[in-house]
């Protein structure tokens, strides 16, 4: 059960990550917009998102900008996102392809090309494990980061919460501590996500886990009967609808029936004539 | 007319027990004049003495065996010992009810004392006046099993109630 809940924050992120507003949260809406560039390839829906997308990368790729320039440039694409007034019209193609190269490279870094969550799961563990050798080794360019960062947000953007104020510090700064935070972070963050498997140190919270559990079946249970109990009864209504209605039916037939019967017997009996009443003189003398 | 299975499925009847069926013959069963209705709760002190269960179809030749069990032993949530079986009633002619057929596991007092219990009763159709042969024990009972062994088929008809502990709490 708690592994579904798992897969259904994660189907859910387009919905919710767009909706969460706060001034440091403007990278995560921006990465968060990348996620839904991910999920929403063959539609074309967010005009805008691909826009900023587009740029965004472009800024990466043609020439590494210090870290300041990008924070600087993080703002105002949130801003226009979070706008969404459909102004800019890029073509999607172009953002979806550069897009794409980005999610190539991370995904040839890792293992192999699977669909949608395992995919994603497997190469950024991979990646993360790769990420976090090569970030403690060496500084890395700023692709490292944001690719780092893209590739926590893509696996669990539920975490995004508290990822959150790390990422803030990153977009202002981009130095080298907060490119370590990413790591371990992400890692510690798709630990939480995966909490429910590893086992809690402390007894007494894995005991209150299963209680949980057990209580989450029970209630499921009880609202399983409960609603088995309301078809039968509404079943047993409608059954029984019928039933009178073809009982009241009956009834209104047979008395009709009666009644003709009855009307059949009685005229003959009214039918019958009496003789008509002739005058006749009796007892009277003739003279 | 047969009453839709549709109570069976939500409460999980077909799927724990017995495999999707088209019923096909009407049964009532009763306790001391209560009809069990699919998910209603009986207490058992009710349910006690054997059932009178009446088969309201078919025609005096042909014959069906009547299967009591309790899927949910020892507790709902964990049934490990699923099913128990409670009673078996072979050779009923139709139209008739269970006292004309020959008892092969007499009647069991439920006894549900962890949980909410589903008390389930499944009426198969015999092809013949077969001899069904009486299960080992009434334990680890399958019904599904004991319908293949036997050759019965998909049962042709099915109902179950809930039963609880006598003194458990109930509407806290």
């Amino acid at each position: 059960m708690a592994s579904s809940k798992v897969i259904s924050t994660t189907s859910q992120t387009n919905s919710d990550l767009p909706r969460q507003p706060s001034s440091c949260s403007s990278l995560s809406t921006l990465l968060a917009d990348l996620q839904n560039q991910q999920n929403n390839q063959n539609q074309s829906q967010n005009g805008l998102g691909s826009t900023s997308m587009d740029d965004l990368w472009k800024n990466i790729y043609s020439s590494p900008p210090p870290p300041p320039t990008t924070s600087d440039a993080h703002p105002q694409f949130p801003v226009a996102s979070i706008s969404r007034e459909g102004s800019l019209s890029l073509p999607k193609d172009v953002a979806n392809k550069s897009v794409d190269e980005v999610w190539k490279e991370i995904v040839a870094g890792g293992g192999d090309q699977r669909q949608g969550g395992p995919q994603e799961e497997m190469t950024l563990e991979d990646f993360l494990t790769k990420a976090g050798a090569v970030i403690e080794e060496d500084v890395g360019g700023v692709v490292n980061q944001v690719g780092v960062g893209v590739g926590v947000y893509a696996v669990d953007p539920a975490v995004i919460n508290g990822v959150r104020s790390q990422f803030s510090a990153f977009g202002n700064n981009g130095g080298v501590d907060h490119q370590r935070l990413v790591a371990p972070i992400g890692r510690g963050a798709r630990g939480k996500r995966r909490a429910v498997e590893e086992p809690p140190l402390d007894k007494a919270t894995q005991q209150k886990q299963r209680r949980m559990i057990k209580n989450r079946e029970s209630a499921a249970r009880s609202r399983e009967r409960k609603q088995a109990y309301t078809v039968e009864l509404e079943s047993l209504v409608t059954q029984l609808e019928e039933e009178n209605a073809r009982l009241l039916r009956e009834e209104a037939e047979l008395n009709k029936e009666r009644f003709k019967q009855l009307m059949e017997n009685l005229i003959p009996v009214e039918e019958k004539q009496r003789p008509p009443r002739v005058l006749r003189r009796v007892h009277s003398m003739e003279w | 007319m047969s009453r839709p299975v549709e109570p069976l499925i939500v409460g999980r009847v077909i799927g724990d027990v017995l495999d999707s069926f088209i019923p096909s013959i009407e049964m009532s069963v009763t306790f001391n004049n209560k009809q069990v209705f699919n998910g209603h709760e009986f207490y058992p002190s009710t349910v006690a003495t054997k059932a009178r269960v009446e088969i309201q179809g078919g025609d005096m030749r042909t014959f069906f065996t009547l299967v009591m069990t309790d899927p949910d032993v020892p507790g709902p949530s964990d049934p490990y010992l699923r099913e128990h079986l409670h009673w078996i009633v072979t050779d009923i002619p139709g139209t008739t009810d269970a006292t004309f057929g020959r008892e092969v596991v007499s009647y069991e007092i439920p006894r549900p004392n962890i949980g909410i219990h589903r008390f389930v009763f499944v009426l198969f159709k015999q092809k013949r006046r077969q001899i069904i042969r009486s299960p080992s024990s009434r334990e680890n009972f399958s019904t599904r099993d004991f319908a293949a062994e036997n050759d019965l088929g998909l049962p042709v008809a099915a109902v179950y109630f809930n039963a609880q502990r006598e003194t458990a709490a109930r509407r806290r």
